[in-house]
């Protein structure tokens, strides 16, 4: 299973997806907290990069030390949490949409399932292939 | 563990709602208060809520806390009852800076967001099994 793309992709989904569910929550959680700032994870994009390759013309690199325009890998996507800083949505400069971040939980919760069950459907081929059951 | 980060989150945020909510019901309950220990009306409580930054982990986590519960300042609602034992001089009673809508509508919000985190744990909770049945195929 190791080095396929298929179950990479999967699992850095996943993995992005949890990560998402953090910082909603954090952010349901501070939704009474003033002038808290709210987060978001993006991470689709580097994803479809890596495995449609890059939609913008990429730099070259020629040495380790090089810092590349953007993941080569999908091991070097990194769904990393960002402050949406200039967003106050209140007076008290709450900057968190409840109805957006429930919307944002129930389409985790969905994109999480969907992708654990594709993964689940690999493993389920490769045991069917290896004999098992 | 970092894996259940979201559960303490909505966790903290249900501790400090629940705190709202028990000063929304202090409040409530001392509507007509006009004797304190430290003399004069009961003055509204109110909780200040602030992001929580703990780095004892790799990172934040992030929940919320309540730092302090502080006396609004507003002023006291002034009525004229001179038969009143705690009336002034003048005939007027100081009676706490509380109104009741403001209460009932704090309380709605406080409510509505210990749902919306109970909520998060749901969700959390379903994904993890989610994770777990990749092992069963």
């Amino acid at each position: 299973m190791y080095g396929d793309l298929t179950v990479s992709v999967l699992a850095k989904g996943m993995q992005g997806l949890s990560r998402r569910l953090e910082s909603t929550s954090r952010n349901i959680a501070n939704a009474n907290t003033p002038a808290y700032a709210r987060r978001k994870v993006s991470f689709e994009e580097e994803l479809r990069e890596v495995v449609n390759g890059p939609s913008k013309l990429p730099m070259a690199v020629t040495s380790r030390t090089h810092i590349p325009s953007g993941p080569l890998s999908v091991g070097e996507v990194i769904p990393a949490e960002t402050r949406v800083p200039d967003e106050p949505y209140r007076l008290d400069g709450n900057a968190v949409d409840p109805e957006r971040e429930m919307a944002v939980l129930t389409e985790t919760r969905m994109s999480y399932s969907a992708l654990s069950r594709f993964l689940a459907r690999k493993g389920a081929m490769l045991r069917y292939v290896i004999g098992g059951n | 563990m970092r894996v259940f980060r979201s559960i303490d989150v909505a966790g903290s945020a249900l501790t400090a709602h629940r705190l709202w909510m028990d000063t929304i019901s202090a409040n409530l309950a001392n509507v007509n208060t006009t004797r304190t220990p430290e003399g004069g009306p009961y003055m509204r409580k109110v909780p200040v809520f602030a992001e929580m930054l703990d780095r004892e982990l790799d990172g934040p986590i992030g929940g919320v806390r309540v730092t302090q519960i502080a006396k609004d300042s507003q002023p006291t609602r002034l009525a004229y009852q001179p038969d009143h034992p705690d009336a002034r001089e003048d005939g007027y009673v100081e009676f706490p800076n509380v109104s009741v809508v403001r209460e009932m509508t704090d309380m709605m919000v406080a409510s509505r967001a210990y749902e919306a985190n109970l909520a998060v744990t749901e969700t959390a909770k379903t994904m993890w099994n989610g994770a777990l049945d990749i092992l069963r195929g």
